[in-house]
This record gives C-alpha cells, structure tokens and sequence, in this order.
C-alpha cells in the first residue's frame, strides 16, 4: 500500500447519501418489476440447465427460481442505489465547481472595485 | 305489366353481375356484387372496427389500397355466409365465411393477384405436403403471412412471422413423425432467434434459411437448408461460411443425447452460478447480520487510540495509484455497457428486453455499442499487463493479491467473528479475500468472455481454424459466464465495496483512491500495523454526521427486502395487469399472435332494431334510386312509409342469400293473380 501522505478526509457530503435514497426509491418505483422478471428468467435458465427443461415442481428447482428472482432484485437494487450515489455526487461536484468558479468570479470583481 | 315486373326485376339485378362475372371468371354463380357498392362508405357502417385495423397497415403494405370485395367477391370469404352453410362450424364462419384458411377458396383470394408466387407455394412441403386433417394444404397464405386484417406491420415483420411458423412447429415429441419437436425453442435460443424477438429485421429468420414460398423437407434436394445447400444458403448473410461454420447451426437441443457438449457447458455454468450465488449470499447473509447486530449492540466499533498515534481515524492515505484507478474506470465503463447492451439479449424472451432495447436504440445500434465496450475491455486488458509488467520490471510488483493459505483462514474467522464466535475481526493484508475473490474472478472472466466474445464476433474466420461446434459453446460460455459476472459484480463487489453499512452508499476509494485510517485498520489490518504499529487510528475529531449512521443503511437494505418479499406475496401478474392500466408499462401481449383472422364479430343490425330499409339501401341504393314502381313496386310503399314489412320479407336474411327467383315468396303476401301465377286450386 502506498502511504505517502496523510490527508483529512474529502468524503461525507450529503449528497451522496440522498442520492443513494433516491436510486432506492426510483428502483422501488420503475426497477423492482423488471428486476423480479429478470430475476425468475435468470433462474429459469439457471434451472433449466440443471434440472432439464421444463422445469419439474421439485423443491430444488424452485429454490433455483426464487434464488435467481432474489439476485436479480438485490442485483439490480445495488445499481440503482450505487448509480444515485454517483450521480448525485457527480452532481455535488459539478455544483462544488460552479460555486468555486462563482466566488472566484465575485472575489475579481469586488478586487476591479476596490482598483 | 303487373306480371312482368318480377322478371324485370330480376332482370334488372342479375345483368349487372352478369357482367361483372364476365371480369372476373373466379366468381361462383352465387356472388352478390351490388354495383353501386363503396366499400369505403358501405362496408364501414357495420364494419368500423374492420376498417380502423386496415387504416392502421403499413403504408407500404400493398393491401391498403386494396378494397374489401377485391377479396370478398361474391360467397368466397363471404364473411356473411349463414352457419348451415359452414357444416355447423361457427368458428369458422365468423372468422372465414365458413372457409378454413387452408380452404381452396381463401386461398384463391390471394392468388388471384399473387399469382408470381402460387406455383412455388404448390410445390413446396406446405402446398403439396400431406394434407391436413381439414383435407387441405399444410400451411397456406394466411397461416404464414397471418390475419390481413389485423396485421399492423411489415408483412414481412420476421418476429411475428417467426411466432406463427413456430405456431404450428411447436409440437411434442413424435407427435408429427419424422419432424423436430425442438424447432420452436431452439430457435428462440439462437443468436438470430434472439435478434429477431428484439426487432432486428437483419437477422436470419426462418424463411432466409429455410425458404420462403419455396420451402422443402430438408431432407429433399431442393431444400435451402440440405446438407448440400446449407453453405451456400448460409453465404446469403455470412459470405465466408464453410461448411465448418454450418455445422454450428442447427434445431438441436442442448440435451445431453442431442449434443452433449452443448449440455455439459451449460450444466457447468450453470451449477458454478448457482453455487457462486449460494456462497455469495451466505457470506453477505452473515455479514448483514452481523452489521445490524452491532447497529443495536454497538460491540463492534473500534475503541480508538491515543493522541500520539501517527494516525487518526478520519485521516485518509493513498491505497490504489492513478493507473489502477484509471483501469477502474474504464472497467466501470466496458462492464456496465456490456451488461446493459448484452442482458436485453440473452433475455430477449422477456418482454421488458423488447421495450429496453427500443429504449436504447435498437438491437442493432445494442450490437454495436457492446462489440465498442468490448474492444474496450481488450484494451484495459492489456494496460492491465502492461502496468503489471512495468511494475514487475520495476520491482513494485505486489504479490499480494495472489491466493495463499492464509486466505481459508481469513474466511473461517471472518465466518466466526460474523456469527459472534470471536471477538475480534481477522487480520488481512493490503487485499482481503473477498477482494481476492473479485479479481480473480475477473481476471479469469475477461479472457474468456474476450475469447469467445470474439469468436462470436467472428464466425467465419474463427470457424477455418476451429471447429464449428465450438461457435456453439462460446456461446453458451458467453452468455452464461456474463450472467455469472453480473450476478457476481452486482452483488458481491457491489455490497463488499458499497453498500455495506458502514460505507453505505458509496466508497470513494475508486475515486480518490484513498482509505480512511479507520477503515485501513479494520479491513487492512496486517498493512495498517506494519505502517503504524498495533495501536487504533486516534478519535475521529468530529462527531458522525447523521446520514453516517449504520441504522439508515441497514434501514434502506430492510426496505428493499420488505418490498421484494412483499411483492413475491402479492400475484405479480395481476400488479403487471395494474401498471399496465395505469400507463406504467405496456400489457406483455407482444407475443401472442393469433392465426385466427380478427373478424369483428357480427352482431347483425337485424339484431338491434334492424330497418332493413335503409340498412339495406346503404350497399343497393341502387333498389332505391333506380327502381320505380314498373320495375319494383314495392320502392312506392316504403317511401310513403306505407309498407310494414322489408328487405328480409322477401330476402329473409341479412346473410345475402334468399334470392328471389321464383315467386314463392310473393305469395305470403300476393294473391297468385296478382303476380301472374295461375290461381291455386283449393285442395279438395
């Protein structure tokens, strides 16, 4: 591990956390479906090939089904909420930019005042 | 004069379709064709549903410009044909006028103009094959080409026409002798399959390999797709197909007697899916539980150490470099495209995948962007052996992301410690073994999913050096692999690297490339004492924020399961039905395809008040305007409103058939003198 410098840490803004509750809540709303049809299709398949085609009502195949419906809808869920913590802190960072260059602006100005 | 005007009339009525049979030398004796009939304006009245499909064809579809009697002359198709006349079979009267679609009549309706195609189809195993049990051909025009009517697309459209070829081939094992019961599903498995239910209109459906009008056996000569044609057939779309490379495509199952190495394959991947997936979520399980465990008991948190510790728990220091960080990148961005342009495609039967690949521009524009993203991965691939290799050469080379022993004894203590069997975490050096797991996982992914990626990629070459079977196993390896790495990404790393609760919801180590002390020294902790010594990172100089809690994470991960298992509960289909009326997403009816013609149903206007007057006089105005009392009598009393009675007195029903030829029917009304027929003696 490389461990030049020690620095405070730069992490922590609320962004990343809001972005990540509303990745959550857009998942809940448009993605959970598709995830639990993606989900039993990847279990289907999964079950398919072990148990042979068509899938028998044996426990086993079942479980196979249900495992691939619960990793698609936690799968699919981790994106969602992942993708709206990167966005909003790509946001927050646009936002943190724009603030930066805003002040910078204001300070040069409030300089060509003073000159 | 009185008498002669039913002849007259008759007369009047029968020479116009004299003539119009002397056009048409197909029509049958019985044809009603009235002259002044607009079928845009007539047949509308009774048939707007009718109409309204046909206002929705392709404009490119020749029979938009194609008028109802133009296929509805006279009886044949005659929608209006009466059930006695159909032996009873009412399904078949309301869809065909008492026709099946394979009956010669329907079938002349079609060759009458599609004459170029009639004698292919005559010769083909579906016009000269055995006869079905109606007695008629194996598939004729509509079977194929599906309802005229309904039809709102490309005649053409290869996904439709895919679903009614397969309507028909789908069948259980030896039920038709000598023919593949495996045609259906194992096509929809195919790579051109799979493009077609997504919309790629490219893609080789079953008549590009198998023929269109001109269809045989396949064990016949002229078959397209005979062992001594399918090459040739095949370089219609892949100009360097071998023979070789044929041997790749075929009906046949993946089943351990059809084609054992297509099974085992799968069978492999399958079972190291499902058991990757069982150890994944036990070791998430457990980790989960531990974590919100310690959110109640608060056991788990570090007891930090002193002022003179060299560093403190909030302070971060550098743990990937900018290459590994770049290489990060660029693995964010191949993997996720792959995976959003390579899911919709394996999983092209479910009906979202359709709507997801439309979203994203076509299967087409999927293909592209995936062969981009994976051009991509080969790329990362070799910075990643070039950066390996400098390293090496450069003597920095860390071997410590290779397996050793001790990583068993990681994963039995982690084990133990997330059950409460001890008290303190294990110690790992700079890579944990589920980090371990990560890249090895990947590094022995990329190659294969490289190296049948480009098998795929390239057939033909690939099929000169290989053999052919093999373009069938890449890709199985391919897709299967795929969804092991997606399951294993999105869940796994995801939830090691982000999601856990303590990180919840995003590390910024693959940004920033920097670890906190406190996080070196609970995860790292053999690299954080071999900088630091034994002692914790110091007090973190400021208090938690509140989204820094455990409890939210832990909470969010609780509402997540609460709704899947709430909505595993609830019928999935009838909430599918719910969303759909509600505008969220279209109702799954994209494909049901029906062979049957959507006929509306005819409810006769007889039935609803029925003035057969001027329902009658929509289509044959020309009894009211051309007719006077010489030439039809009657015409004085219902303008006058004089006449109780109507068309049906005489003509007795809507189905067009009761003519009057002879004057049977005046006499319920007429006297015989009145009509010219000899007075009837009353019987002795």
């Amino acid at each position: 591990m490389v461990q030049n410098s020690v620095k405070r840490r730069t992490r922590a803004n609320p962004f990343t956390f809001i972005g990540g509750i509303i990745g959550l809540v857009t998942f809940l709303v448009v993605g959970l479906l598709p995830s639990l049809l993606y989900g039993g299709y990847a279990g289907v398949i999964l079950g398919g090939a072990i148990f042979g085609t068509p899938i028998h009502e044996s426990i086993f195949a079942q479980a196979t089904v249900v495992l691939g419906v619960i990793s698609g809808v936690l799968a699919i869920g981790g994106v969602f909420v992942l993708g709206g913590a990167i966005l909003a802190t790509g946001a927050y960072g646009l936002f943190s930019v724009i603030h930066i260059v805003a002040e910078e602006k204001e300070k040069v100005a409030v300089e060509n005042v003073a000159v | 004069m009185m008498k002669r005007l039913p002849l007259v009339f008759l007369l009047a009525v029968a020479m116009p379709l004299a003539a119009l049979a002397s056009q048409h030398e197909t029509l049958d004796d019985k044809r009603i064709v009235a002259p002044s009939i607009d079928p845009e304006s007539s047949c509308k009245i009774c048939h707007e549903d009718v109409l309204a499909l046909r206002q929705d064809l392709n404009e490119n579809d020749a029979h938009s410009e194609v008028e109802c009697i133009e296929c509805h002359l006279g009886r044949r198709f005659n929608p209006h044909l009466p059930p006695e006349l159909s032996d009873g079979d009412v399904e078949l009267t309301e869809q065909f006028g008492g026709y099946s679609e394979h009956s010669p009549e329907i079938i002349a309706g079609c060759t009458d103009c599609h004459d170029e195609v009639t004698e292919e189809w005559q010769e083909s195993i579906h016009g000269a094959g055995p006869e079905t049990e109606e007695g008629a051909a194996r598939a004729s025009c509509l079977s194929c080409h599906g309802p005229l009517h309904a039809m709102t697309d490309d005649p053409l459209d290869k996904h439709h026409m895919a679903e009614r070829c397969i309507a028909c081939h789908e069948f259980e094992d030896g039920e038709i002798e000598s023919s593949n019961p495996h045609v259906a599903h194992t096509f929809r498995e195919t790579i051109h399959g799979k493009m077609i239910t997504l919309g790629n209109e490219d893609a080789a459906g079953c008549f590009d390999c198998h023929g269109g009008h001109d269809i045989h056996a396949i064990d016949d000569p002229l078959s397209m797709v005979h062992p001594d044609n399918k090459a040739e057939t095949c370089r219609a779309c892949h100009e360097d197909a071998t023979d070789s490379f044929t041997a790749a495509i075929s009906h046949r199952p993946h089943t351990i007697d059809a084609d054992f190495w297509s099974w085992a394959v799968a069978l492999f991947f399958s079972c190291l899916t499902v058991g990757t997936l069982l150890m994944l979520f036990v070791h998430l399980g457990l980790d989960l539980s531990h974590a919100i465990r310690n959110a109640f008991t608060k056991g788990g948190e570090i007891e930090h150490g002193p002022e003179d510790v060299a560093i403190a728990a909030d302070d971060e220091v550098e743990r990937f470099d900018g290459h590994v960080r770049a290489q990060h990148a660029m693995m964010i961005i191949s993997f996720v495209t792959l995976a959003l342009t390579g899911w919709p495609l394996k999983s092209a039967e479910v009906g979202v995948s359709s709507d997801l690949v439309r979203i994203l521009g076509g299967q087409a524009t999927l293909a592209l962007v995936h062969r981009a993203a994976g051009a991509l991965l080969i790329i990362l691939s070799v910075y990643h052996l070039v950066y390996l290799f400098k390293r090496w050469r450069s003597g920095k080379l860390s071997t410590e992301m290779i397996p050793a022993p001790e990583d068993l004894g990681g994963i039995s203590g982690n084990v133990l410690y997330f059950l409460g069997l001890r008290e303190e975490r294990p110690k790992f050096g700079k890579y944990t073994y589920y980090e371990k797991f990560d890249y090895w996982a990947i590094f022995w992914g990329v190659p294969l999913m490289v190296g049948t990626g480009l098998i795929l990629w390239f057939p033909e070459i690939c099929s000169r050096i290989l053999p052919g079977g093999l373009i069938t196993l890449a890709f199985i390896a391919h897709s299967d692999e795929a969804l092991l790495a997606v399951l294993a990404i999105f869940l796994w790393h995801f939830y090691n690297q982000h999601l856990r609760p303590s990180v919840f919801p995003m590390s910024w180590v693959w940004i920033t490339g920097r670890i906190t002390g406190e996080a070196l020294y609970d995860e790292h902790r053999l690299t954080y004492e071999k900088e630091y010594g034994e002692a914790p990172p110091r007090k973190p100089v400021h208090e938690s924020a509140w989204h820094e809690h455990p409890f939210w994470s832990i909470g969010a991960l609780m509402v997540v399961l609460l709704a899947s298992v709430i909505v595993l509960v609830l019928d999935v289909e009838s909430l599918s039905e719910e969303m759909a009326k509600l505008g969220i997403r279209e109702a799954p009816e994209r494909h049901e395809v029906e062979l049957a013609v959507e006929e509306p149903e005819f409810v006769g206007v007889y039935d609803e008040g029925f003035d057969s007057w001027e329902t009658c006089f929509v289509c044959h105005n020309e009894v009211r305007y051309e007719s006077d009392e010489e030439t039809f009598p009657h015409v004085v009393h219902f303008e006058d409103e004089e006449l109780d009675d109507d068309c049906l007195t005489c003509h007795e029903s809507v189905f067009h058939l009761k003519f009057v030829t002879d004057k049977e029917e005046c006499l319920d009304c007429h006297e015989p003198e009145e009509i010219g027929l000899p007075k009837q003696e009353p019987e002795a």
